[in-house]
């Protein structure tokens, strides 16, 4: 076995079956188990990015894992996957380290064991998503991740919201696992293989019925899991999660899987016209909608959740428009600034003791360093120059526009305005104006201000890596026809092309804001308007699911009817039974 | 009685030649091999009734070691050894060359150890020695242990016998000495309304169906003068369509309502609910499978009809109505029942899809279908022995009475959220893997198939809808119940059987390839039974 193999399988391996001895170690003590998880997630970061170096093309090793049905374990290590590995394995890694003081409340009614383990486990699992290149083990790893969110999300059961919560993203993305799993079944039926690669080869030959199935089937297991809508109402009431987790689920280890997926699936479906277009605009119009929900809540929480939404909508419109590249390194500084932002929600929320923005304020004469990278992740978000996020929200938008996408590019250009206004909402809702706030404020310890250092230093240089890693994706993705891009050429090409003009207008938008309509944007959502009114009930999607579900509950309530529980009514069944089953025979028969 | 009469015949040296009329009869495979063996080789073959024997014996030992000793509750370790000793002569026979033969009234037949008899074999006999085991504390209060172990023997020795007959009759005989203990172990608790009314329920359709299934062996008989089920899907060809349907419609029903399809499921929820735990494990765990394993035997030999579009409907049928009806159930074990309906339909989906369509679906039909019926065995008998923990100690069935006991019991807690996260599909648990199999065996056949496929995946995450409130309730309660905070704790002899099951969820869900091992004798013996290559 090569080491690079061994190497992926230990990524997976150590936190997955790791993670559970920490009901074990604390035996010992509490703050052993707690080194013990974080050792772990450390080993596991450090296992992801010593994978660099072995990126390869195409999948690298299998293990005949069902031989009756021909399925086998493939690895793959190209620079897609690695680097999808890598950022859930380091910001995992962070996160668990920010863990030590944030859980350190909980201890007293809720298990830690099972806060750490069902971390590591989430880590694992979507770290493993990433590596293989087998649609069933993809599909098994998809499940384990959702599992881990329905239970991480539920953490503080004590509560009332995060059970209910915590079922709601369980189910409603496995209503997207439904397309999936049939997309899988059918890829396997058309090719004979479960290996992405070897479906990539053959996909030409599918008949277009069934690709198209698949293709369908995938758009809806990734908008489910990567919260697009319709299927997007987990995701904001998943913000009942300790923090940390909610940084894992928005940077890390759950909404990237959809968007992977289809950059993943990309080749299979290269061919199909309408596959590209309807992520194209599932992503666009999401961007808009979620970007203007965005707007409205009060929570700091659901702010960013709406704003990953956005996000997430931006990375599927790449897809759809063909920007592999761009899509993926946006994922990549997304997940950076975003876990950012959740972690500096998460200190300001341990320090106030509260999510609702109203009750902040003035906190950055008190929280220096979690005022200063908050800023940064907030800029990154917005996209202003030279951080990350302004040259990976520049790719996706100068591709869409080469590519005469105008429809898609302006409506992703609105969002962009949009971006920065609510940006600058939370951002003056929270650090600056009057304090609000009754507690002493006073800045986070230490174990929570690292990794926001940590983060915050990588939303702004990340971008100097541009040139290696495009050129690790160039020579490991030979299906993907992407070139390799120098750092001078990015550069040049960042602020000589149109797009550069949204960058200024955003820029100028944030200065108004500042200066003039400060008032107006932060006062329009207190009562609503005809104008806000669907914004702030979020266009009622999760009003029209109740009343959807409630009905099916009184559907189903009807079939109780049947079970009368009187013999000679389950009599009549044998004989109603017997006349259905003589028809039916007849009538397929004679 | 036709299978003790022949073996009392054997053992005394009556034993007559088996005397063949007709030509085709020399011609076929088993019947002659018959005839070619010798005497000594016989005694060497009578290894597939070793097992059954074996288990009758447990039951006589049963029955006096709880009558004659002073401690009864251990009755479930005698009960237990001799199934482990049955399980091990199971294991050990070497599938389609062990052969007993003899012969009534002139007609020969004979029990044969083949894929599906050695696989329906050990579900039922591992099934049941893990139930013996739980039984040992949960029955402890209970009089007439006797008879309960020894019922229970009996009960498993039929499903056994069902899997090795050879021929319709015995089959029949041995579906009845599977039924008639059941009926009696459903009432076991006798001075409660419940148990009785349920299995005056459970007896009156069974014996409907009973009834139904021979009159459909009968006609098979009547125009093929055969019930040997080697040869007779040759003979069924010549019978004329209308016929072959009344045969096939009447063994559907008689053995469908075992096995629990909608509309003849009615009997299913009432009695797992009131039958002891235990028994409720071994009702839906095997009891069902095993119905519907008479019933797949006894219609793969009239391959004329097509009897495999009708399984199909109705498996997709059963499906929905077992789900729907589960997500407004409140009664865990009657909640656990319901979505045993809805398991036998994916069963029924995947090996109907085989039955109507052997070449496109047939390999993935079966090896889905049976590997199902292992895993709904393990998960299904799993989640009832958790329920059956849970009211052991707390005395109620009530999910909302439980609120909160996964914190007073949290082994059991956290085992019933393995069985309904596999129950529900989750991966990698094993439900997941023969569902898989199933959902590719619809798309195998393709069109209706694809639909067929598509349908069983929404039920898969529909019964997460009643399995995830249920694990909510149990193990993330924000409170705890008035009656769970009174909870006693389990004994070991409860405990082990459930975490032997969680072991065997996860390991059949993580490495397949433990179960294909028995299943995969399985589908080719199916596949050649029918005809396919």
């Amino acid at each position: 076995m090569e080491s690079s193999t061994l190497i992926a399988i230990l990524a997976v391996v150590i936190p997955i079956i790791g993670g559970p001895f920490c009901y074990v170690v604390e035996k010992i003590s509490p703050k052993a188990r707690t080194i013990y998880a974080i050792t772990l997630g450390f080993i596991t970061a450090g296992l992801t990015l010593s994978l660099i170096p072995s990126i390869t093309e195409g999948s690298v090793n299998d293990f005949l894992w069902i031989p009756g049905a021909n399925i086998s374990l493939g690895i793959c290590l190209d620079s897609l996957s690695v680097f999808v590995a890598i950022i859930a394995g380091c910001i995992g890694a962070l996160a668990l380290l920010y863990s030590i003081r944030y859980m350190k409340h909980a201890e007293h009614e809720y298990s830690l064991s099972r806060y750490y383990w069902q971390t590591l486990f989430f880590i694992g699992g979507m770290i493993g998503l990433a590596l293989t290149s087998n649609l069933l083990v993809m599909y098994i790893f998809w499940e384990i991740i959702g599992f881990c969110s329905y239970a991480l999300i539920g953490y503080y059961y004590h509560d009332p919201e995060p059970i209910p919560a915590g079922t709601k993203a369980f189910i409603v993305t496995r209503i997207g696992d439904i397309g999936f799993l049939a997309g899988i079944l059918i890829l396997w039926h058309a090719t004979g293989s479960l290996n992405v690669f070897e479906i990539m080869n053959v996909a030409s030959t599918v008949s277009p019925v069934l690709l198209g199935l698949a293709g369908a089937g995938f758009i809806a297991g990734a908008v489910g899991k990567s919260a697009q809508f319709p299927l997007h109402v987990w995701l904001p009431d998943a913000m009942v999660a300790p923090t940390t987790i909610t940084s894992l689920i928005h940077a890390a280890c759950l909404v990237n899987a959809g968007v992977y997926l289809l950059a993943r699936s990309y080749p299979i479906f290269m061919g199909l016209a309408g596959w590209s277009t309807a992520i194209l605009w599932i992503g666009t119009i999401t961007a808009f909608l979620a970007a203007t929900i965005a707007l409205t809540e009060w929570d700091i929480k659901r702010v960013l959740a709406y704003s990953t939404i956005s996000q997430l909508g931006y990375m599927m419109a790449a897809i759809g428009a063909g920007a592999i590249l761009a899509s993926k390194f946006y994922l990549l500084s997304h997940g950076i600034f975003k876990a950012l932002l959740f972690l500096c929600a998460g200190a300001i929320i341990y320090v106030t003791g509260t999510k609702d923005m109203r009750e902040m304020g003035g906190l950055r004469k008190h929280m220096k360093i979690t005022h200063i990278c908050a800023i940064l992740g907030l800029l990154s978000l917005v996209g202003i120059p030279v951080l990350t996020g302004f040259f990976s929200k520049h790719m996706i938008l100068a591709h869409l526009h080469a590519g005469g996408l105008y429809e898609a590019f302006a409506l992703l250009a609105i969002t962009a305005f949009l971006t920065a206004a609510y940006s600058w909402r939370m951002y003056w809702l929270t650090f600056q104006g009057d304090r609000r706030s009754k507690v002493k404020i006073h800045e986070a310890p230490w174990q929570m201000t690292v990794p926001l250092i940590v983060l915050a230093a990588a939303s702004l240089l990340f971008w100097l890596y541009i040139s290696p890693y495009t050129a690790s994706m160039a020579s490991s993705l030979p299906h993907y026809s992407i070139a390799h891009i120098t750092l001078g050429n990015f550069i040049q090409h960042a602020f000589a092309g149109p797009t550069i003009w949204i960058t200024v207008g955003v820029a100028i938008l944030i200065a108004l804001l500042t200066i003039k309509w400060k008032a107006t944007v932060i006062n329009a959502f207190r009562k609503p308007s005809a104008l806000t009114l669907p914004l702030m009930k979020a266009y009622w999607f999760d009003i029209f699911y109740n009343k959807c579900v409630r009905g099916l509950f009184r559907f189903w309530q009807q079939f109780r009817r049947i079970q009368t529980g009187d013999l000679n009514y389950n009599n009549l069944g044998i004989v109603i039974g017997f006349v259905i089953f003589l028809v039916l025979l007849l009538v397929w028969t004679v | 009685m036709g299978l003790s009469y022949s073996w009392c015949c054997y053992l005394f040296g009556q034993y007559e030649e088996p005397r063949i009329k007709t030509d085709w009869k020399q011609s076929n495979g088993i019947a002659a091999k018959a005839k070619q063996l010798k005497w000594s080789e016989r005694v060497m073959n009578v290894t597939p009734l070793v097992p059954i024997i074996t288990l009758f014996i447990g039951a006589l030992v049963s029955y006096l070691f709880a009558r004659l000793l002073p401690k009864p509750k251990y009755t479930g370790v005698v009960s237990f050894i001799f199934l482990v000793i049955s399980g091990i002569q199971i294991f050990t026979l070497r599938s389609g060359t062990e052969l007993l033969t003899w012969s009534i009234g002139g007609a020969q037949t004979y029990l044969e150890a083949n894929g599906l008899a050695i696989f329906l074999g050990l579900v039922a006999v591992g099934l049941g020695a893990l139930v013996s085991l739980f039984s040992i504390s949960y029955m402890e209060h209970f009089d007439g242990l006797g008879r309960y172990y020894s019922l229970l023997l009996i009960m498993i020795a039929g499903i056994v016998g069902i899997g090795f007959a050879g021929d319709l009759f015995n089959m029949f005989v041995f579906f009845e000495v599977m039924a008639i203990p059941s009926y009696v172990l459903v009432a076991f608790e006798k001075d409660r309304w419940e148990p009785i009314e349920a299995a005056i329920k459970y007896i009156f359709m069974s014996v409907a169906g009973s009834l139904m299934a021979l009159m459909g062996i009968s006609l098979i008989f009547m125009y093929t003068g055969s019930l040997d089920l080697a040869i007779l899907a040759n003979l069924t060809a010549g019978m004329d369509s209308l016929t072959a349907i009344g045969a096939v419609v009447l063994i559907i029903i008689g053995f469908g309502v075992k096995a629990a399809i909608v509309p003849l499921h009615t009997w299913l929820p009432d009695a797992h609910s009131a039958a002891p735990s235990g028994i409720s494990a071994m009702l839906s765990g095997i009891i069902i499978g095993a119905g519907f394993i008479a019933m797949i035997k006894a219609l793969a030999v009239l391959p004329g009809v097509n009897s495999g579009v009708v399984l199909i409907i109705f498996g997709i049928v059963s499906m929905f109505v077992g789900n729907f009806i589960a997500i407004v159930q409140r009664d865990l074990k009657r909640m656990l029942a319901y979505s045993s309906i809805a398991q036998m339909g994916y069963i029924l989906l995947g090996v109907g899809l085989a039955f109507a369509y052997l070449s496109t679906g047939g390999e993935y039909g079966f090896r889905g279908g049976f590997l199902h019926i292992l895993n709904h065995a393990v998960i299904k008998g799993g989640a009832f022995l958790c329920a059956g923990a849970i009211i052991y100690s707390i005395g109620t069935r009530d999910l909302e009475e439980m609120r909160g006991i996964g914190r007073k019991l949290p082994l059991i807690g956290v085992a019933f959220a393995f069985f309904g996260f596999a129950l529900a599909g989750v991966p990698p648990l094993n439900g997941f893997i023969s569902k898989f199999f199933i959902c590719r065996a619809g798309v195998d056949v393709g069109g209706w198939g694809i639909v067929a496929m598509i349908l069983l995946i929404v039920n898969s995450v529909l019964s997460l809808v009643y399995y995830l409130p249920a694990i909510n309730k149990i193990l993330f309660s924000s409170d705890i119940s008035e009656k769970a905070k009174e909870a006693k704790g389990i004994p070991p002899s409860i405990y082990i059987p459930i975490i032997i099951m969680v072991i065997l969820t996860v390991a059949l869900g993580v490495y397949p390839e433990l179960g294909l091992k028995i299943v995969d004798p399985v589908v080719s013996f199916m596949i050649t039974s029918l005809g396919g290559s």
